[in-house]
């Protein structure tokens, strides 16, 4: 079933069908378009339209025969195409139009415009897709913030391509007949559905009133800075989505931040660490899960800022369906891996070890620790919580920091308690890891040393090893704590209440209540005195 | 310069005179020119000639009447001006001119060719 259509042309009455009407009009607005500028134009056009009415009328028997599409083309074919009179318009000059090069020009591009066209006619002019000048523009709102200025002022002084020729100018495509029925073709389709869509919408009315028409304008104010916010969005969702996954591949696999978002100096090395802790399976599964877990949603974020910049409403279910299962595939990796890795922590076990230190000459023991941390490449070591793991030649070296501290003790004795800790599958396996714990201390006389590190032996993994050293100090007795016990002392409770880190390079005695710096209970006096200078 | 634009710049001259040749017989409807026109094969498609119409019309060279046709409304009848007689008789002579000097032209180069070719 077709519809048609009555028509005059020139006196005559014709029946047409729909589409073969479409490609007239077509073919005439062409050439209207091609005589306009020109003296007597409007009168060639119309000598043609009389001669086209000639055709059919020769052709139909009578007003309701109908014209076909078959008519048409053959009228057309008769009468030639636009282009066909071109090289006869031109007035004898033709030579000198070819040779003019043609320019390109800014215009704002009211087709592909999202705000003002600016940036669609920006990527007319540049010819690139307006997409990434928008980007560009939300890019230097996050940086700068004079992307909205220079679009205003864009906006302000680009004037917008009205006429066909301009629109062409824009794109720097050549005037010529071909390309303006190219154009001309396009608006008038975007022109017929405009009016149909707003013919089928409710609220077309004709709107005349000053009020009227104040609310619509606010309507379109608020509609674009509703677009404006929504781009800004989408950009951030971009700009972010894009940050963390880089970050995130980064870390998996070239194991540090990217320089560009690492905060500080410190490397994170997370290769490092999945071989420092025991996995049974391959590191691999570990990074993969992670990837899934953390990269789909990064990806998703991406994608849908994409999607609002791009404005396609693609929504396939494919993709979404997989994501998704493959983020559960992937949660689920991590999960298992995790628990994998947390079984191996359930119990713990300690093994206490005890040493008399009472036999020396003086009443004060010095405590020094020995550096032998420096034995270490700082630049292939980090930290991790208490541990310190370094990569030498492809192999882990990973060693903890003890913890020192001082108590009373109860039995007029002094001696020194090593309790070795540590966590595994089982408390067998637990106190096999504590086995390959190597700590050293030694004692001179009244010198004490403490290795500032204790070594994890052979391939042995992170199992939350510790060492931890109690000195039981009678009352009365001393201690002095040499600056290099800062590394290892935790925690000492003491009568001053003193830090730590202030507790070093002072002589501690202990006395009823804890370890006092003053042990005669008379700090107004002289407290200078307690100070030793090891010089 | 390519072909296509010199025979077009050529054909739009010879068009024009081969309008105002047809009109000096006696008046015609447009269709009759085209008609005419192309039984010589001098045009293609009908959408050339009225722009050429148009042009000689405005600068003086034809003009027109309305007549009544048989069927359908009225349409325009051309006649050749006092002007355009005179303008027809001035491109006659200067066709006559050009004939014979392209002619002589042609001649002289196909035959320099001709020897070219037997002096190989």
């Amino acid at each position: 079933m077709k519809k048609a259509i009555k028509i005059h042309i020139s006196g005559y009455v014709f029946t047409i069908d729909e589409d073969a009407y479409d490609k007239l009009n077509d073919w005439t607005q062409k050439i209207s378009e091609q005589f306009k500028d020109e003296e007597g134009g409007a009168e060639i056009v119309s000598d043609i339209e009389a001669r086209v009415a000639e055709l059919f009328s020769e052709k139909m028997k009578d007003e309701e025969t109908v014209i076909t599409i078959e008519e048409v083309n053959e009228i057309i074919s008769i009468m030639g195409m636009a282009e066909d009179f071109s090289e006869e318009t031109t007035n004898g000059n033709s030579y000198e139009t070819e040779r003019i090069k043609f320019k390109k020009r800014l215009y704002r591009d009211d087709d592909n415009a999202f705000i003002g066209g600016v940036c669609g006619g920006l990527g007319n002019y540049f010819n690139v897709d307006a997409v990434y000048i928008r980007l560009a523009f939300v890019l230097l709102v996050l940086f700068g913030g004079f992307g909205p200025l220079i679009y205003l002022i864009l906006w302000i002084i680009t004037p917008k391509a009205k006429t066909a020729a301009q629109k062409l100018e824009m794109k720097g495509e050549r005037v010529n007949v071909s390309n303006i029925e190219k154009t001309i073709k396009e608006e008038f389709e975007s022109v017929r559905k405009n009016i149909i869509r707003q013919t089928k919408s409710d609220s077309y009315k004709n709107v005349s009133s000053g009020i009227e028409k104040l609310i619509l304008l606010i309507f379109k104010i608020i509609k674009v800075v509703f677009k404006v916010i929504l781009y800004f969005i989408a950009g951030m969702f971009i700009f972010f989505g894009a940050m963390f996954l880089i970050i995130l591949l980064g870390l998996l696999f070239f194991g540090t931040i990217p320089h560009f978002a690492s905060t500080s100096g410190d490397i994170f090395i997370f290769g490092t660490i999945l071989e420092a802790i025991p996995i049974s399976i391959s590191g691999f599964w570990a990074q993969l899960g992670l990837i899934i877990v953390i990269g789909i949603p990064l990806i998703t974020l991406i994608y849908a800022g994409i999607k609002i910049i791009f404005n396609f409403k693609t929504n396939n279910k494919i993709i979404g369906i997989t994501a998704t299962t493959l983020w559960f595939i992937g949660l689920f990796l991590s999960l298992s891996i995790g628990l994998n890795i947390a079984g191996n922590y359930k119990n713990d076990n300690q093994e206490i070890k005890s040493f008399n230190i009472d036999k020396t000459n003086s009443d004060t023991l010095y405590l020094e620790s020995k550096i032998i941390s420096e034995e270490y490449d700082e630049d292939s070591q980090m930290d991790l919580d208490n541990y310190l793991i370094t990569k030498e030649k492809g192999k882990l070296k990973i060693t903890g920091h003890p913890d020192f501290r001082i108590e009373q003790s109860y039995d007029k004795s002094t001696s020194l308690k090593l309790k070795y800790k540590s966590k595994g599958k089982s408390r067998r396996n637990a106190l096999n890891n504590i086995t390959q714990i190597e700590y050293n201390w030694s004692q001179k006389d009244s010198l004490i040393t403490f290795d500032d590190i204790f070594k994890i032996k052979g391939e042995q993994k992170i199992y939350g090893q510790e060492v931890e050293m109690i000195l039981y100090l009678p009352v009365g007795k001393s201690v002095y704590l040499s600056p290099s016990m800062e590394e290892i002392i935790f925690d000492i409770q003491n009568v001053q209440n003193m830090w730590d880190n202030n507790m070093t390079d002072k002589i501690w005695t202990m006395t009823k209540d804890g370890l006092s710096l003053y042990p005669n209970e008379k700090p107004e006096k002289d407290t200078e005195s307690y100070d030793i200078d090891l010089d | 310069m390519d072909i296509e634009n010199a025979t077009a710049q050529m054909r739009k001259g010879v068009l024009e005179f081969s309008i105002l040749s047809i009109l000096s017989r006696n008046d015609a409807y447009a269709s009759d020119i085209i008609n005419e026109l192309k039984s010589v094969n001098l045009i293609v498609v009908e959408g050339t000639l009225y722009p050429l119409l148009t042009r000689q019309k405005n600068y003086g060279l034809l003009s027109y009447r309305w007549e009544e046709s048989v069927k359908g409304p009225p349409r325009k009848y051309y006649k050749i001006t006092e002007d355009g007689s005179q303008f027809l008789a001035k491109l006659d002579e200067s066709w006559e001119q050009l004939t014979k000097s392209v002619n002589k032209i042609r001649v002289t180069s196909k035959n320099a060719q001709k020897n070219e070719t037997s002096d190989l």
